[in-house]
């Protein structure tokens, strides 16, 4: 009984989504009503789908724990907080940070490896020349599934997740600004993830994860979908944006100046500045789509005066600051992680800050490189070449940074080290490669094949997804109160990196032959090379392996893990692993540098601490 | 951390009194945009820039008091104690949605420019867009007098200014169904310049019914004395995501209806 009731909070969220999605149905075939007859069988089921998704939406938070927690107070009626501290907290609206990363986490390390295996579909279908399993339908909805899920976990992973759980803890506070709204920003995600799964069974969406109009205004309703699912991703981005920045602004513990902050927390203050403002583009952009379907606008239909380039322009105002939303906390956890395990203070540290704020406002200038073949207006190619260009300083002075920091340190290889080092070489790749994609007489010829998918997975899985590992097993420890084995951690740390270059690698050449990306067929000549590719990628899915067993293990039979198994100086590892409700139990008071190893007489980062001094 | 409380009524009065300043500022403003723009025909969109960022600007300055955010405690200074940021960090943390919201509006701004240029439907109801925008201004003032009034305890003045407040959305809301029932048959939605019209005051009116909601709210919590001096934040909250509405509206209006 007692394992029934964690549950109830969830089933109370699905009982009010269903009531919603009634009232929202219902609402719908009113106003289906007033539809011209002539585009009517279009456009009621679409209708349908948006109405009643909006009502179901609300009904879902309501449910879940809006109401008990949070609405009730607006009718003057007395809250219900939420009171376990055992297992069951996880499946409720609980207002915890700890609770709400570890919610996160999990949720987004389970969708990355299921987002991988639509990797390993893509790959079996790609294996061979010509249309083999899925058809060109399936394979572009598996496509743009693999595409629009691991965006999702390449924002939410650290943004949600590991900032979730550490920022509080690193600045000394108790909890983030505004836990409910951090809860619900947890809680949309559900509807997302359900939207998404469903998409196949509405036709699929055959627009890649970009949802480019005019395709998208006029195919199958299973774009609708994906495009609701993306539009209520990006409220839980900006909800988490508004509260990091809050947090990080006002919660910090005495002492603890925005120059003493770890480097992690500025890189998640920049993230979150940018997800807060540059968001609202794409939900915008998703919602002029929207409004051509559902109710009929055009926007995007040039004959009645629109322009798909508008949604371009739009779309990608966002969507390429949100690789900065990714990569951006990646860089944090690099570098605490590289200066922890090299014993060494952060080299440059100012200017790792200076850098991540400049890119925060560069990164909002740089959008148009994704038209150079859109047709755009001739004279944006230069400016824009331009600042895309000059976004590689801030971006080489944090590559810099981690090089000099490992510089004569004293390395302790552990397995996050390894993943941060890893993060080097593949990111060098990736920013080497970039630049032909930043000019545009080579963008031109590069843009719409292998050479840009090489490119984007070298930066976002070979430099983001190193790094959420680097940090998942650097702070595995704190979260879970267990250790893992160095060992299997180790393995899948060599597997991955290596069948990670067999893998991508070799996309480079074919995509410079002239292999295009988003197609389920090639030309013959390209398939011994994407039969290696293939191969190499189920090695790489394979090498998760090694971490889900060693993870599983370590967390429900590791061995116990002391407050700072590391020796590391932050304040997150001053408290017991994992930390009391109350984040530290007596309030820290922070009186010196994070990074001061190596110097016998630096002050202690904060007190109490029981890190070791100095090295 | 609280904020001081403040009493007397020569502080209430001076509160006031500079509400009704800068409403008589935004009525020129607004006055001398329609006049040039639609008497005149000259809606050209610099000078239509020229008028309204600082129209905006007042409405954000005065009556969003924008200065407390590095008035007030600062971002550097210790919290007043362990785990709370008090009403400094309610503060930003609106601020910083307002933030993101402007960049909504932005988008919808440079939509309607980059489908539409500035041009300007003969069929628009003039008089009509000038009156909601009143309408609206007028609601702003009521919603300060409510702020004001709560924030020197007066509690029958903030009751009188909330309902008035709401009131005047609601006939904000009206005024934007007429409209939309004449632009049905002028511009309809999936003609070129209904595309704008609609997507703009739409998105805008669904700002104003979230506003109203969170108005109604603020009122149902406060009508029994809940806010004081000292604690109105409630008030302070709800009043200002109100303000930002309408300076949203402020940079909406000559956008759709003036320039030309």
């Amino acid at each position: 009984m007692a394992a029934l009731s964690a549950f109830k909070a969830i089933g109370r969220g699905l009982l009010g989504a269903a009531i919603g999605l009634a009232i929202g149905w219902g609402l719908a075939l009113l106003l289906g009503a007033a539809i011209p007859a002539d585009d009517a069988t279009i456009r009621k089921p679409q209708v349908i789908i948006a109405v009643g998704y909006l009502f179901a939406l609300i009904g879902w938070l309501l449910g879940v724990g809006l109401w008990s927690g949070w609405a009730r107070e607006w009718l003057r009626l007395p809250t219900m907080e939420l009171t376990e501290t055992d297992w069951r907290r996880y499946f409720r609206f609980s207002l915890d940070h700890k609770v709400i990363g570890l919610q996160y986490l999990v949720t987004f390390v389970v969708l990355m490896l299921l987002a991988g295996v639509l990797a390993l579909v893509v790959r079996v279908e790609l294996a061979t020349p010509g249309e083999d399993i899925l058809g060109a339908d399936g394979f572009n909805t598996v496509m743009g599934l693999h595409g629009i899920m691991m965006i999702a976990v390449a924002v939410a992973t650290i943004t949600g997740g590991l900032a979730n759980y550490l920022v509080p803890l690193m600045i000394g506070a108790e909890d983030v600004a505004f836990p409910r709204v951090n809860a619900l920003s947890y809680w949309i995600v559900p509807p997302v993830a359900i939207l998404l799964i469903l998409t196949p069974f509405f036709g699929g969406f055959d627009t890649g994860w970009t949802a480019y109009p005019p395709l998208s205004v006029v195919n199958a309703n299973g774009q609708l979908l994906f495009l609701l699912a993306f539009l209520t991703f990006g409220l839980s981005s900006i909800f988490g944006g508004l509260n990091f920045t809050t947090t990080i602004l006002k919660l910090r513990a005495p002492g603890m100046t925005l120059m003493r902050m770890p480097i992690f927390v500025w890189s998640v203050l920049g993230a979150s500045l940018i997800a807060v403002t540059a968001t609202q583009f794409v939900a915008f952009g998703l919602l002029m789509v929207i409004l051509d379907r559902v109710v009929g606008t055009s926007f995007f239909d040039a004959s009645k005066g629109g322009d798909p380039l508008l949604y371009e322009h739009i779309f990608w105002f966002y969507s390429h600051p949100a690789v900065y939303v990714m990569i951006l906390p990646g860089f944090g956890i690099e570098l605490e992680v590289i200066s922890h395990f090299s014993r060494k203070p952060l080299f440059g540290y100012k200017y790792v800050v200076g850098s991540i704020l400049a890119i925060v406002f560069l990164s909002m200038i740089v959008w148009a490189h994704h038209l150079f073949t859109s047709g755009m207006q001739d004279f944006l190619l230069i400016p824009f070449m331009a600042t895309t260009e000059v976004i590689s300083i801030p971006t080489g002075v944090i590559f810099l940074a981690a090089l000099a920091t490992m510089w004569r340190g004293r390395l302790r290889l552990t397995t996050a080290m390894l993943f941060a080092i890893g993060v080097v070489f593949n990111f060098l790749i990736g920013g080497v490669t970039g630049i032909f994609l930043a000019d545009v007489p080579t963008d031109i010829h590069l843009q719409e094949n292998y050479f840009t998918v090489a490119h984007f997975h070298y930066t976002i899985m070979g430099g983001e997804i190193f790094m959420i590992m680097a940090g998942l097993y650097y702070w595995f420890p704190k979260i879970t109160g267990r250790m893992f084995s160095e060992t299997l951690g180790k393995l899948h740390f060599v597997t991955m990196f290596v069948f990670f270059q067999l893998t991508f690698l070799p996309m480079f050449w074919v995509g410079m032959q002239g292999m295009n990306r988003r197609v389920a067929d090639y030309n013959v000549e390209f398939g011994d090379l994407n039969q290696i590719i293939s191969i190499m990628s189920y090695l790489l899915g394979a090498s998760f392996i090694f971490m889900v067993i060693n993870m599983v293990r370590a967390w429900f039979g590791g061995e116990r893990a002391v407050g700072n198994p590391w020796g590391a100086r932050t304040l997150e590892w001053q408290t017991t692993s994992p930390p009391p409700v109350e984040n530290f139990d007596a309030p820290p008071e922070v009186t010196g540098d994070p990074y001061g190893y190596g110097t016998p007489e630096a002050p202690a980062h904060s007190s109490p601490a029981t890190g070791t001094v100095g090295n | 951390m609280v904020n001081q409380g403040k009493s007397g009524s020569t502080g209430l009065s001076r509160a006031l009194w500079l509400g009704w300043v800068v409403i008589a500022a935004l009525f020129v403003v607004e006055v001398v945009e329609y006049i040039v723009g639609v008497a005149m025909d000259s809606g050209s969109l610099w000078f239509m820039v020229l008028l309204a960022v600082p129209g905006a600007g007042l409405i954000a300055w005065y009556f969003m008091h924008v200065k407390q955010l590095w008035s007030d405690d600062h971002a550097d200074a210790e919290p007043a104690e362990h785990g709370h940021g008090g009403l400094g960090m309610n503060r930003l943390g609106l601020w910083v949605f307002i933030i993101s919201e402007t960049f909504l509006f932005s988008a919808l701004l440079s939509s309607r420019y980059f489908l539409r240029g500035v041009e300007r439907p003969d069929d628009l109801n003039q008089l009509l867009g000038l009156g909601i925008s009143v309408v609206l201004l007028l609601s702003s003032l009521t919603a300060f007098r409510a702020e004001a009034a709560a924030e020197y305890g007066d509690q029958a003045r903030f009751k009188r200014n909330m309902l008035f407040t709401l009131g005047l959305g609601l006939v904000f809301l009206v005024g934007v169904g007429v409209e939309w029932s004449e632009a049905f048959a002028h511009f309809p939605p999936d003609s070129a310049f209904g595309t704008i019209f609609f997507t703009m005051t739409g998105v805008h009116a669904f700002h104003v019914v979230t506003g109203m909601l969170v108005l109604a709210v603020v009122y149902n919590m406060g009508r029994d004395g809940r806010y004081g001096p000292g604690n109105y934040w409630g008030v302070e909250g709800g009043v200002k995501y109100w303000h930002f509405v309408d300076l949203a509206w402020v940079l909406i209006y000559p956008t759709l209806y003036l320039v030309s």
